[in-house]
This record gives C-alpha cells, sequence and structure tokens, in this order.
C-alpha cells in the first residue's frame, strides 16, 4: 500500500485518493480544503511535520538568501539567521501566520535586489561546483585506469623476464646462478623505472586540473568585483606604475609577423607614449610614467 | 646495574642488561635529544617496557626540564603491568641511592576500574558506572544538594573537592590497585583523583584511547606540555586504532533511540521554559555572545564530548538558527527524519562527504555550519537542561557526533550505506557507515603538540608503511634483533603436506580436501612430538569453524585428541576465556593442549604463551582481510592515491603483522623457546618474508623454508631435542647478556667504579 499526502499534510492511501477525487476535485476528509487528485504527492519524511517544515523552508530559502558577506559583523549574521528560524517556526506552528507573511513580503519588497542578486550567486556556485566534482570522478577515473594499465604492464613484463630466463636458462651454456643473478638485477631496475615514471604522469594530471580549477576561481572573481559598485578614481589612491618598453614584441596572431601590417608609420617609442597618453586621459592625472622614465 | 649513555646514568634494575636493550636506550635517548618522533621494532620478551622506563626516567630526572612521560598501553593488564614496573625500578632506584624527589607515577582507567563507592562499584557494565557516577557528582546536582536535603552525593568524590590537587596524595609510584586501596583508605574517588593529579606527575600510563580519541583526549591529555613524551607501546595496530577512533555506525536501532531523546529533550525544553526559563535564557545568552562553553564548564559536567573540530572552527561562534533551544530541537528532528528516509533505499550507496551534505542541503535546507556545531551544541544543551541519565542519549550523541563529523572533514571519510549486512544476505539491516580512512587524521594532532613520539611493538616490519599511513617523520627509525646463546625459536615454513599437495589459504583452495586434510596431518603430527600447548592460528572464524566441521568428518580431530586436548576460541569472551583458562590447566597437569583460535581475534593479541603454554604455535594459511568489504576497498584507494601504497602491499602488510603477532606470541622472554609454524605456500616467496619482523626473518633459512610436513617435523624432533639439554646461563654472558664490562668491551660507558676495575682486570690479563 502506498500512503500519500495532501499539501494540507494529511495521509490518505493511493486507492482511496483514486476514489474519491476521480470524479474531480473534493474536500479533504479532515480538514474540508479543496483538493485535487494531483496535489497529492508520495512524502520524502516519515514525520509529516518534517515534511511541512521542508515545504516552508524551500520557499524561504528563496526570499531569505542572504550571506555570511553580507553583514557587516557574524553576530548579525547569526542573528538573521535566528529571525528566519523564528518565522519558519511560527509558519510551522501557525502562530501569528498573517503578521509573518507581511513580514516576509516586506523584506521581498526591500530586498529585491539582493535577493536576485544571491540566486543568481547561488546558482553559479552550484554549477561550479558541480564541475568540479566532475573533474575529480573524472581524474579519479584516469588515476585508476593508470594504476589498472600499470599492474598489468608489470605482470606482464614479469612474465616475460620468467620466459626469458627460461629460454636462456635451456639455451646458454653460462653457469645457471650467474644468469639467474643477471637477470634478477635486470628485473629490479627495470620495475625501479616504471613507478617512477607513473608517478609523473599523475603529477601531469594534477597540473593540468590545476590550471583548469583556478581559470573557474578567476571567473568568479571577477564578477564579483564588478558587483561592488562603480569604480571612482578619486578614492583609490594612485600609484604610478611603471610602464616598459621592451625591445621585441611578438604578436601571438601569426598575421602580425609580417612587418607590412605592423609598421604604421610610428616609431614604438610614440605609440607607447599616445597608448599611455590615451589610457590616463579620463583620469586626470597626468601620466607619471613618462616622467619619470624621463628623469632616469 | 648503573652504566652510562654518553653522560646519562642510567640505572636498570637487574643485574645484567640484553644487548638489545642497550641498542634500543641508545636509539631512544638519540630520538629524545634531537626532540623528534621515533619508532623502534624489538623483539616480544625482551624487556621493552623495563628498558623504555629506566632509560626515560633517568633522562628526566638527570636533564633539566624534567620532561613528562605519557606511557599509552593497550589494555588494562598491560597498563598494570608496566606500572608494576615502574614501581619496582623506582624502588631499584631509591636502593642505589638516587633521590628522585617528589617522584609521582600513576595510571589511569575507566570509573568501572578505579570505583570504590559501596553501592556503584557493584555495577558491571562501564556505562552504567559512568552513568551512575554523574548521577552524584555533576555540578547541578551538587548545587542542588545544598538547598534541597535528599539527594545523594558520592562521599569519595566530595572529599577530593575539599581539597587542593597537591594536598590529594602523596608522592611515588602507585598502581591501579594502590591508587584504588589509597582511595578506599582515605575516603576519596581514586578516578577523580587520578584525573585531578595528572598535571602533576612524572609518568603517566593509560590506555590508546586517552591519547587517541578525540571524544576523550579533550578531556584527560589537554594539559600535557609541548615537551612530553608520548609513548605507544604495543602500536602495531595503531592505524586501526585511530581510524576506529573516528568511524561512526548508524543503525535503524541508533535513530529509533535518537528520535526517542529528541522528544524527550524538547518535552525537558518545554517543561523548563515554563518553570523558570533563567538557564535557557542563559545560555542562549552565552551562546550568542560566543563565549567558549568550555571555560565555563567544569570537567566534571562535559558530558557529551564532541569529535575533534579544527582549532579556528572552535573559535567561532554557533551559527544563528540553532542558537535556540527549541530551534535547535527542530534541527535535529530534521536531520534524523534524512537519515530515516535513506535508510529506506534498497541498494549500496558510497559517496564522499561533500555529496552527503549537497544532498542533505538539497533536500532538508540545512546548511553545512550548523551541522558542524551539532555535537558541540548538544553538549551544551544537555548540560543546561541538567540531565544526567546520559546513558538515554547515547544514541543521539553518536548521531550528533557523526554530524559534526562528516561536516568538518571533506578529504578522508566515506559516508557508505548498506541496506543488507553482505551481498549473500538478504535480511534487511540497513547501516549507514561514515568511514574514516585516513589514519592520519587522529593522530596528527599529537604528533604535531608533542615533541617526542614513540610508537614501539615486537612487530613494526615493514616500517617504512607507518610513517606514510601516518603522515609523519621519525628522526630514529630501527628494528632490533634478539640476542641469542642459543637459538631458542624456530620458525619453518611448510608449503606441503606429505603428499607433495602445495598447501595454501587462498580463497580458491581453502576447502580443498587435500589441503584440509594436509592441514589436518601437520596438526597430527605436531600433537605426536610437541610437549605440552600447541596454539593453531586460523585466518579467520569462518575458515576455522569449515575446517573443524572437516576435520570432525575424516577422524582428524580424534587423532589429536589421543595426543592433546582440544579447545576452541569463539568470538564470545567470556567463553574464550573459559577455555583459556582449562587449556592452561591442561598444559600444566600433563595432558597437553591444542587451541585452536583467530588471527585478529582476543587471543592473538595480549594473551602470552610463554614456556610450557605455548611450545609451538601453527598458522595456518595468510590472515588476509575480508577484502570485499566496501569500507576497506575505500581504504585501499584512499592509501593509494593519498599516500602512494599499493593495495597488495598494504593487504600483504596487515596480513603478516597480524601474523607475526600470532606467532610472536609463543616467545616470552630468552629462556623460553618454542616453534613458529607458518603454513601456506605464500610464506615462501621472498615478498612475503620480507614483511616479517627482521628478528623473525633473520632466522628464516634455507634449511627452513618451502619445507614438507614430514620434513618439518624431523626439524622439529631435533630443534626439541636441543632445547631439552640442560642449558647453562652462564653461556649467555657476554653474548646475550651484558653485565657493565661487557658495555665497555662493546664501546659503552659503563658505571666509573666498575669500569676502573674492569680495566684493571683487563691490564692484569694483558
Amino acid at each position: 500500500m502506498k500512503l500519500l499526502v495532501s499539501p494540507c499534510y494529511h495521509r490518505m492511501c493511493e486507492e482511496c485518493v483514486g476514489n474519491r477525487f476521480n470524479a474531480g476535485p473534493a474536500p479533504c476528509p479532515e480538514c474540508h480544503r479543496i483538493l485535487r487528485k494531483n496535489d497529492f504527492y508520495q512524502p520524502i519524511f516519515e514525520d509529516l511535520t518534517v515534511e511541512n517544515e521542508v515545504r516552508i523552508r524551500q520557499r524561504m530559502s528563496m526570499i531569505y538568501n542572504k550571506r555570511e558577506d553580507d553583514f557587516k559583523s557574524p553576530k548579525e549574521y547569526n542573528a538573521y539567521l535566528e529571525m528566519v528560524e523564528d518565522h519558519i517556526i511560527r509558519l510551522l506552528y501557525d502562530v501569528d501566520t498573517n503578521e509573518i507573511d507581511h513580514l516576509i513580503e516586506r523584506y521581498k519588497r526591500e530586498n529585491q535586489a539582493s535577493i536576485s542578486k544571491n540566486r543568481t550567486k547561488q546558482q553559479r556556485e552550484e554549477k561550479l561546483q558541480r564541475i568540479i566534482s566532475d573533474q575529480e570522478s573524472i581524474k579519479r577515473q584516469q588515476q585508476r585506469e593508470e594504476y589498472l594499465k600499470q599492474l598489468e604492464e608489470e605482470k606482464r613484463e614479469k612474465e616475460q623476464a620468467k620466459n626469458s630466463l627460461i629460454n636462456e636458462l635451456a639455451t646458454s651454456d653460462k653457469d645457471a646462478k650467474e644468469i639467474v643473478k643477471n637477470k634478477m638485477v635486470q628485473l629490479k631496475k627495470s620495475s625501479l623505472s616504471n613507478r617512477s615514471a607513473s608517478r609523473k604522469v599523475q603529477l601531469d594530471i594534477e597540473s593540468l586540473l590545476g590550471t583548469i580549477d583556478d581559470g573557474f576561481g578567476d571567473d568568479d572573481m571577477e564578477e564579483d568585483e564588478v558587483d561592488t559598485g562603480p569604480f571612482d578614481p578619486a578614492e583609490s589612491p594612485y600609484e604610478a606604475m611603471k610602464i616598459e618598453l621592451r625591445d621585441k614584441y611578438d604578436d601571438p596572431n601569426p598575421a602580425f609577423r609580417q612587418g607590412t601590417l605592423a609598421a604604421a608609420g610610428v616609431t614604438r617609442e610614440m605609440h607607447q607614449r599616445y597608448t599611455i597618453e590615451g589610457a590616463m586621459a579620463g583620469l586626470f592625472v597626468p601620466p607619471a610614467t613618462e616622467e619619470q622614465d624621463a628623469r632616469q | 646495574m648503573r652504566f652510562f649513555i654518553d653522560d646519562l646514568p642510567v640505572i636498570f634494575p637487574y643485574d645484567y642488561v640484553y644487548p638489545e636493550q642497550y641498542q634500543y636506550m641508545c636509539a631512544l635517548k638519540r630520538s629524545l635529544d634531537s626532540k623528534g618522533h621515533g619508532m623502534l621494532e624489538m623483539p616480544s620478551g625482551t624487556g621493552k617496557t623495563i628498558s623504555l622506563l629506566s632509560l626515560i626516567i633517568a633522562y628526566q630526572q638527570f636533564y633539566p626540564g624534567r620532561r613528562k612521560l605519557v606511557y599509552c598501553s593497550r589494555t588494562v593488564p598491560e597498563i598494570d603491568k608496566a606500572l608494576s614496573e615502574l614501581k619496582r625500578l623506582m624502588q631499584y632506584r631509591q636502593s642505589q641511592g638516587c633521590g628522585d624527589e617528589n617522584f609521582f607515577g600513576l595510571g589511569l582507567t575507566s570509573r568501572k576500574n578505579l570505583c570504590v563507592h559501596p553501592r556503584v562499584s557493584k555495577e558491571r557494565k562501564g556505562a552504567v558506572v559512568d552513568a551512575r557516577c554523574r548521577e552524584m557528582t555533576a555540578s547541578w546536582v551538587r548545587a542542588k544538594a545544598k538547598t534541597e536535603g535528599d539527594i545523594e552525593l558520592c562521599d569519595f568524590y566530595e572529599k577530593i573537592q575539599t581539597l587542593e590537587a597537591a594536598d590529594l596524595i602523596p608522592t611515588g609510584v602507585y598502581t591501579l590497585e594502590d591508587l584504588t586501596d589509597y582511595g578506599k583508605d582515605n575516603g576519596m574517588c581514586p578516578y577523580y583523583l587520578a584525573r585531578r593529579v595528572i598535571p602533576l606527575a612524572d609518568v603517566i600510563i593509560y590506555s590508546f584511547h586517552y591519547m587517541l580519541d578525540p571524544k576523550v583526549a579533550e578531556l584527560v591529555s589537554k594539559e600535557f606540555e609541548k615537551d612530553s613524551i608520548v609513548v605507544f607501546d604495543e602500536a602495531h595496530n595503531i592505524d586501526s586504532i585511530c581510524i576506529d577512533s573516528l568511524s561512526i555506525d548508524i543503525n535503524q536501532r541508533t535513530l529509533r533511540a535518537s528520535t526517542a531523546s529528541v522528544e524527550r529533550l524538547g518535552e525537558r525544553v518545554e517543561e523548563m521554559k515554563n518553570q523558570n526559563s533563567e538557564k535557557l535564557r542563559d545560555e542562549y545568552d552565552r551562546l550568542v555572545e560566543g563565549l567558549r562553553d568550555a571555560l565555563a564548564a567544569r570537567d566534571e559536567d562535559l558530558v557529551l564530548t564532541n569529535p575533534i573540530l579544527p582549532d579556528h572552527v572552535l573559535r567561532e561562534a554557533i551559527p544563528g538558527n540553532i542558537r535556540k533551544a527549541d530551534h535547535f530541537v527542530r534541527f535535529l528532528k530534521r536531520f534524523i527524519e534524512y537519515l530515516k528516509a535513506r535508510m529506506r533505499v534498497m541498494h549500496v550507496v558510497a559517496e564522499t562527504t561533500p555529496s552527503f551534505l549537497k544532498h542533505i542541503r538539497e533536500v532538508t535546507y540545512i546548511e553545512r555550519k550548523p551541522l558542524r556545531f551539532c555535537a558541540e551544541r548538544l553538549a551544551s544543551l544537555v548540560r543546561t537542561l541538567e540531565i544526567t541519565d546520559l546513558e538515554e542519549y547515547g544514541a543521539l550523541a553518536k548521531v550528533a557526533g557523526f554530524a559534526t563529523l562528516c561536516s568538518t572533514y571533506d578529504a578522508g571519510f566515506m559516508v557508505l550505506f548498506e541496506p543488507y549486512e553482505s551481498d549473500q544476505n538478504r535480511v534487511l539491516n540497513p547501516v549507514l557507515h561514515l568511514a574514516c580512512l585516513d589514519a592520519a587524521i587522529a593522530i596528527k594532532p599529537v604528533f604535531q603538540r608533542f615533541n617526542t613520539v614513540i610508537i614501539t611493538s615486537g612487530t613494526l616490519s615493514p616500517m617504512e608503511m607507518y610513517p606514510r599511513m601516518l603522515e609523519f617523520a621519525p628522526v630514529v627509525q630501527e628494528s632490533f634483533t634478539m640476542t641469542l646463546a642459543r637459538q631458542c625459536f624456530a620458525p619453518l615454513v611448510v608449503t606441503r603436506g606429505g603428499d607433495q599437495v602445495t598447501v595454501s589459504s587462498k580463497f580458491e583452495v581453502r576447502n580443498d580436501p587435500a589441503v584440509v586434510r594436509n592441514y589436518g596431518n601437520l596438526l597430527i603430527e605436531m600433537a605426536r612430538v610437541v610437549p605440552d600447548g600447541i596454539v593453531a592460528f586460523f585466518p579467520s572464524y569462518l575458515y576455522m569453524e569449515s575446517i573443524v566441521a572437516m576435520w570432525n568428518e575424516n577422524g582428524v580431530l580424534k587423532d589429536v585428541w589421543r595426543h592433546k586436548l582440544i579447545f576452541v576460541e569463539t568470538p564470545d569472551a567470556a567463553e574464550t576465556s573459559v577455555a583459556l583458562q582449562n587449556y592452561r590447566t591442561a598444559c600444566n597437569n600433563g595432558r597437553g593442549a591444542v587451541l585452536l583460535s583467530v588471527a585478529r581475534g582476543k587471543v592473538s593479541e595480549g594473551i602470552d604463551f610463554d614456556h610450557n603454554y605455548g611450545r609451538a604455535v601453527v598458522m595456518f594459511g595468510i590472515p588476509y582481510q575480508y577484502t570485499e568489504s566496501r569500507i576497506l576497498k575505500a581504504r585501499l584507494e584512499f592509501m593509494r592515491e593519498a599516500h602512494q601504497i599499493r593495495e597488495n602491499d598494504f593487504l600483504t602488510f596487515d596480513a603478516l603483522r597480524h601474523a607475526s603477532q600470532c606467532i610472536g606470541r609463543v616467545l616470552r622472554g630468552k629462556t623460553d623457546y618454542g616453534l613458529m609454524v607458518l603454513a601456506d605456500k605464500r610464506y615462501s616467496r621472498a615478498d612475503k618474508r620480507s614483511k616479517l619482523p627482521r628478528w623473525i626473518n633473520t632466522c628464516l633459512t634455507e634449511t627452513s623454508l618451502n619445507l614438507s610436513t614430514d620434513m618439518a617435523i624431523g626439524l622439529m624432533r631435533k630443534f626439541l631435542k636441543a632445547m631439552a639439554q640442560p642449558f647453562d646461563m652462564s653461556a649467555q654472558l657476554g653474548v646475550s647478556m651484558w653485565a657493565n664490562e661487557h658495555i665497555v668491551q662493546h664501546g659503552g660507558r659503563g658505571d666509573v667504579v666498575t669500569a676502573e676495575s674492569t680495566a684493571m682486570e683487563i691490564d692484569q690479563v694483558g
């Protein structure tokens, strides 16, 4: 028998639900709320209050999604967490539900921007997490295969060595002890080199993964910085940046390696000055680098 | 006797010292001098404990700083043995004129072993004793007793509270018995007495768990200075102990009990709210302020202890959403309901802790942070509610510990859910394991906190395995062999039966009638030639059962019976101890006996078969672990990735350390003698043999390898005949026993006086 639960948290078995609601919407036998057959679902938890609580939490988590870094101190954050928890418990036990609903509505209106911002942030994070865990499982799989391959190889090699040893013993005229000794030394050497080689492969995978992960991390950081508001140059202390002129510049684009494309009628020094002046023009600060360069 | 190591005068309470003891002490001193960790292997029965104690005490008393010694052993009898050795040593030192003023040494064990309260000490279960004790000693009970008259308190405990720690007990060495006697005579509780004076003691001897189990270590071992010397004796299983102390299994009964506990907790909260909410309010305020509870709480009251949390976490405040008591109760309920829902799944699930946490968040909206504080918050609540009957909350504490551990560590743990006990067994018995895979997690704090940690045992080979598994770098790592005037043990590797069929406990052939018959014949033949006791070890209970059943059918048992009685070890401890007792009786009265037991069982660890109790030990097969276990598989994989230890290397290492533990049981000293028979074809391979301890390995010569049963029996006869000859003790002198002059001969420094006299003697001879 399958027990289903109505949105008003009353249990009913599958068959009864069929009997009662097949003809269309009908009132719940316990609380007389009008229900449809489709409203019934299979509960995750044994305890229906927990089921109810989780539903409430689901709703709340869409609205109250502030994070610790949104607050000035952990204390404030903890107070906020407690407030949310209070709301949830009161909703669960049906205490002043209307008032709470009002509060929630107001909060929603006031914090519209931060709610949606945090929501996207969270989605991003989840995505990132997923990618990382996928990467990790791939990496683990690779290592596993690598290890198995290595085992196989070693086994084969041992077999080979054994065969060749027997061959040699059968065919050559040398002292049997000598041959065995030589072979042993050879075997040891080969297995040692094998081991070090395998470790190297592992390291390569590691470094490769490292760069991928870093890439994701940077991505996230950039996004965060954009979020912090417009940049005000007057506020941040200006530090003269030293820009050096290199003797030679290799453009990664192969097209520019041809001299004809690179020559635009200006020297390299001139080009540098234009670029720096252009960059500084909007900031109302003189391009310090040039002066410093001149002084030097 | 008295001798010098470098400039350190060592007083050794025997007339002679074994060469390996001397070398052991030299290595130990090097490790102490450099303030680094050490790993020392020395054969069983060569007096490891006394060498350790004499050197460290000498070191402690001679050099400034007086480094405290914390000596950890496995079992209560071993602790007691070490304590009486210490007592003997201190008496000897006194007789040699060492002042050792205010030397103070004592042991600590559970309440159950120490309690002197007339009623409580009658209880037989440790948990019950603990609970009854707390009912009388918790601070709120005592506070209440001041206002209300009719509450029973423990007088022994009260007496301790009236005194300063330094006035409680005169200095000296106390064995566990001395301690209880002192408690009885002076009306003091020995358990709390020991706990109070631990900071004052020079030597503390207690069990591994007080150091390794984070739940207990926090209470007992947090006050030791960095300079203390920590010794783990019989530490060959230290990695398993570390892992066990951080692994938690939860089954349906645990969950049912914790649901009930949560309900009761909720009721208590309501009750308290209605009566006087002051206490709850106080607790709440404290949590808001983020004050560390542990500071405020008296250590006697810190009742539900939490598993290790990193320090930076401990300094954080408890998250806001579990600050209020009723919020926390709902939180626990939600978590338990989640676990229950997980238990309804019908297939095996193995996942990492991050993915487990992710799933929790998706389903129940429980974040990681409150989970991490679960155990601590529960302890605080239990304290606030003034609950003394902690037995009822054991299951809940387990669940809270589970929550805390799995949300604290990302790596090195695995969450495994198994609906059935085994793959063949279709009886539903769902268990949720939180398996610790990394032995280093539990022991790392110990290595970091103390300058010198010594790991020592009779069987630590191959020694390079331990530093890798436990992630530490020993400065001294040595293995000592036994110096013998006569070869008093003989390891034999039997690979074939009398009919030249190879014997092995390999899975494919282990139940082959030929193998079983040959194992049986080996036992019959041995029973015929070996006097007194024989101990036979099998790789597992399952295999022992099947093989004994087959032996019963084909008459092997009857044949053995003709020569010796047969006793069997069972998983039941009481039954086994009865069997052991009768086994000893049979050995003593000359009837002779065979004890069939299991590697990794109780008999293989910690029970000695010295002299006539064990003239031979035979190991049937190699005691590999059950490799199909998912937890073991996960651990192997983890070790391969994290420590570059290959699966087969570890399995072989683990099997052989247990095998060598088993065969090491037979020899407990230099006057003892015994046979060690390894009956499996695979023991003759170099890779297996090399993993045996050095002192056994060096005795495995060409002649004792690859034997058939009849050849082995011939060798046994020869060996036993040789051993039966009267042994002249003086032959040992200078070879396997050193007096002062021998130390000088070997380039050491004996006692000043005797050294001069020996110099004179040498002159005279010259």
